[in-house]
């Protein structure tokens, strides 16, 4: 049953927005929900992990960007989600939005066919050790991302043609590439490239890792709205208001507490109870009640449980992984094997038995309905046996085959996804081996390819991020020309990855990419197969926290604050 | 043999049990597939990050060289830094054990408060609803898994009544008051199966002295029965009592994962659990050592608390 009194459907909203006078992603006027903005206060969130050190250059997944988007800035941002679908509203389906908006850069050029960016400046950011932004900082942050000893998550994705930097002056930073790379925008964007000053941590050492060094603060120092002052992994981290932020007045909170609950139903609970002011993921079985009948990626509002709710889809979408390398043990390095278990999966049945209502079948790697890289109409296989068991015939298996499936059962609901697919491919002769292992085996397999199909997932803003990574062939040790994770070699598909790198108008990258998911799904080189609604919640004691235009939920405290 | 003798002796054990705990846990450890360096790399599939890390980490190098460096240091007593966390193991377990300490302590001491009175009643009041009562509640207690009983108390008390909070951890240097807020309802849920355990032990012993002969002696020399059950059933009955829950404290001590995981609170069951699924080495056999002492140790204070109870006990 609904127990919403106030419900914002997306229409409204963005006549709200509209009728407030301000875009998505202006900071400067606290425009949504809020009266008068309040200082002071302490907000409490309740989060799943903390990343494993508070380094903004290791990490690139969710649980690095809830940490790093109070504290730390890029020359860029990606476009919010709730920007993106105004401007959709707009000027139509086909309007061609920017995939990143400026934050520490006022703008940039690209010249030279995409082989040279240009960004410049904002001027007077401060980081949180007092020092003045300069171009400088970005160069070290480049080369320090760029430096495989630093262990960046991004290094590939803002390095890989990365050939030269200048610093013509104080305000402009110039990056120079080896070949025009349409990426490299959102490389930039703080989730990927968060800017430190320069020389914050010495060289050779990770914050929080190299027992060489011992910092004298929780975090390096960045230019974000808050300073993380405490950090405890299992426990907490603690982020104290910036009085130099670059957006006068802002932020209005003096604190934010990040506190590890890493169960979904008490965390849950906890925010019911009043115990918290925020959660991220809320237990399931609650969320599918609330939105039922409801609008995704809208603000609702819960009167009776005085809470609010952000409906979205998940980012990420559940797939398994085919080993396709020719020198490996794997039967997937033949085509038809690999086709034949995509016949025989049943994404609606899948989603709906592992989510209920908040389950979505997935065929490829981007929900068409959050990402500029999904696409309505790229066409998946549906569920055949007879084709899976002919497939199968042909490719010397009339019998049937035994397979080993590799999974991590503490993600997500692999175990309970894994015996639902061990029973769908049955009939066709698959004889699925489940094999449960820690997550650190997993990488470790992946790496190594000693694996024949395992489950994770696809991610991340830009197709070359992902896609190009996983699925180009990699001509350097230890990959010698094949993929590095599936072990592929498919020149077609390098040829298409290579024009998405390249091409830097963004509708032309699109409708390349397309061939790319189509070919991926036609070859079945992984199978996508589910996405999940997923939800932040939070209380009406946060005022003016509007999820909606901001990148990442957690960059909305910038703008909140708390009613007693 | 002496006291003296039989504490030295006893120490003694202590030094070569340590050792081959902690070969066993170094064995495990990197007898599991995959490595810290996976856990470090993640999803980045970058051989060239993965080399250079090996390196630093001394993985390269054979097993027993990594051990013999790693034992080397922690005789010195230096159990080393934690791969994930840069931290070192001594002041992440100096942080954690205190957290699980605090709960065990809390968790013993309402499950002695409840569980002593309620297994002497009983046995006292054997076939009677006080009997009934103190076996239901025992039986419940055994059979309800902690994590259902900590999310229905959660519900309840947290979320309902609104009584108290539902999870996390306050520091008692922060805030006394709202860390005991915070320690109320995971103490109960892991003071309840303690309850269960020592309601039933009491009892049995307790039943077990009742029917011996020296009671009846008593009764017919016309001592009151509040005099037998105080001043002689109860310092015989207690003994297997006082083993049975020191053993429980101690492995309380080892933490209490599933408690810790519900309430979210930040104990070295948890710090342990991370240490594993990230293959954190040195944190995992720093924090299985001091546990592995702190339960031997606890053994130990049992064996003279037993001694001082009861002087009879020979110490052979």
């Amino acid at each position: 049953m609904s127990k919403e009194s106030t419900k914002y459907n997306r229409r409204q909203f963005l006549e709200f927005l509209g009728a407030a006078g301000s875009t998505a992603f202006v900071l400067n006027t606290p425009s949504v929900f809020g009266d008068t903005p309040k200082y002071g206060g302490t907000a409490t969130c309740g989060m799943s992990f903390l990343m494993q050190t508070p380094d903004p250059h290791r990490y690139i997944g969710p649980w690095g960007r809830q940490c790093m988007s109070p504290c730390w800035e890029g020359l860029a941002t990606p476009t919010p989600l709730g920007e993106r679908l105004r401007l959709l509203e707009e000027h139509g389906p086909d309007a061609a939005i920017p995939e990143v908006q400026p934050m520490l850069a006022n703008n940039w050029e690209i010249e030279n066919d995409g082989r040279r960016y240009v960004f410049h400046l904002k001027k007077g950011v401060k980081f949180h050790n007092g020092k003045e932004l300069d171009s400088e900082d970005v160069k070290w942050n480049w080369q320090r991302i760029q430096d495989p000893v630093h262990l960046s998550g991004s290094r590939k994705f803002l390095t890989l043609f990365l050939e030269s930097i200048e610093t013509p002056d104080r305000h402009t930073i110039v990056a120079n590439l080896s070949k025009p790379y349409g990426g490299f925008l959102m490389a930039n964007t703080w989730c990927f490239t968060s800017i430190l000053p320069k020389d914050s941590i010495p060289y050779g050492a990770i914050w929080g890792f190299a027992p060489t060094f011992t910092p004298s603060t929780a975090a390096p120092p960045g230019t974000g709205p808050f300073v993380m002052t405490e950090y405890q992994q299992i426990h907490q981290a603690v982020f104290e208001r910036f009085g130099d932020y670059r957006i006068e007045g802002l932020p209005y909170l003096d604190k934010i507490i990040y506190k590890v609950m890493s169960q979904d139903a008490p965390r849950t609970m906890a925010l019911r109870a009043g115990n918290l002011d925020y959660i991220w993921s809320a237990e399931s079985n609650w969320l599918e009640k609330q939105v039922k009948g409801k609008n995704l990626n809208t603000l609702h509002h819960l009167a009776e449980e005085n809470l609010n709710l952000f409906p979205m889809i998940a980012a990420s979408v559940q797939t398994i992984y085919l080993n396709g390398h020719p020198d490996m043990d794997t039967p997937f390095k033949d085509e038809r094997v690999r086709q034949a278990l995509d016949y025989c999966l049943d994404r609606e049945i899948l989603a709906k038995a592992l989510y209920g209502e908040l389950g979505i079948p997935m065929y490829q790697g981007y929900n068409p309905d959050i990402s500029p890289w999904g696409f309505a109409d790229v066409k998946g296989r549906k569920r055949g046996i007879t084709k899976a068991k002919a497939l199968l015939s042909e490719a010397g298996y009339p019998n049937g085959l035994d397979v080993e499936f590799k999974i991590t059962p503490t993600n997500g609901k692999n175990d309970l996804r894994a015996q639902i697919i061990q029973q769908m491919a049955k009939p066709a002769g698959f004889r699925l081996n489940i094999n449960s292992q820690v997550g650190v085996q997993y990488w470790s397999n992946l790496r190594q390819y000693t694996y024949q199909m395992m489950m994770w997932s696809i991610y991340h803003e830009d197709p070359m991020n992902f896609y190009y990574i996983y699925l180009h062939t990699d001509p350097d040790e230890p990959y010698n020309g094949l993929a590095p994770v599936t072990g592929i070699k498919d020149p077609e598909i390098d040829l298409l990855l290579d024009k998405v790198a390249e091409a830097s108008d963004l509708q032309q990258r699109k409708a390349t990419f397309k061939k790319v998911v189509q070919r991926a799904i036609d070859k079945a080189y992984w199978l996508p197969n589910t996405s999940v609604i997923g939800s932040i919640a939070w209380s009406n004691r946060l005022q003016n926290f509007n999820p909606w235009s901001y990148f990442q939920p957690e960059q909305a405290f910038t703008q909140a604050w708390v009613e007693s | 043999m002496s006291f003296r003798q039989f504490l030295i002796k006893r120490v003694l054990y202590v030094l070569p049990t340590l050792f081959l705990v902690t070969v066993a846990v170094f064995s495990i450890l990197h007898m599991v597939p995959g490595d810290p360096v996976d856990a470090l790399l993640s999803e980045m599939q970058d051989e060239e990050m993965r080399i250079i890390l090996i390196k630093q980490l001394g993985l390269d190098q054979p097993i027993y060289v990594q051990y013999f460096r790693w034992m080397t240091k922690v005789v010195q007593g230096d159990l080393g830094q934690s791969i994930l966390h840069n931290r070192s193991v001594s002041l992440i377990i100096k942080d954690a054990l205190p957290r699980t300490a605090y709960l065990a302590v809390a968790a013993m001491a309402l499950a002695l408060i409840i569980a002593l009175p309620l297994g002497i009643i009983a046995a006292v009041k054997r076939k009677k609803w006080q009997d009934y009562f103190a076996q239901v509640t025992a039986m419940i207690g055994l059979s309800v898994p902690a994590f259902w009983e900590g999310l229905l108390v959660m519900l309840f008390f947290g979320l309902i009544l609104g009584w108290f909070p539902v999870g996390g951890y306050t520091d008692p240097s922060e805030d006394f008051f709202d860390f005991l807020h915070h320690l109320f309802l995971p103490a109960v849920v892991l003071g309840f199966e303690l309850v269960a355990v020592l309601t039933r032990m009491t009892r049995s012993t307790m039943l077990d002295e009742l029917n011996k002969d020296y009671v009846q002696t008593h009764r017919a020399q016309g001592l009151p029965e509040r005099q037998i059950i105080t001043r002689y059933v109860l310092k015989n009955a207690l003994m297997p009592t006082l083993t049975i829950g020191s053993i429980r404290m101690a492995a309380l001590l080892g933490g209490t994962v599933v408690i810790e995981s519900v309430f979210s609170w930040p104990g070295i069951g948890r710090t342990i659990l991370e240490g594993i699924t990230s293959q954190d080495f040195p944190v995992v056999q720093g924090g299985v050592l001091v546990v592995s002492f702190a339960f031997i140790f606890i053994n130990l204070l049992v064996d003279i608390i037993h001694k001082w109870i009861d002087p009879r006990i020979k110490l052979e």
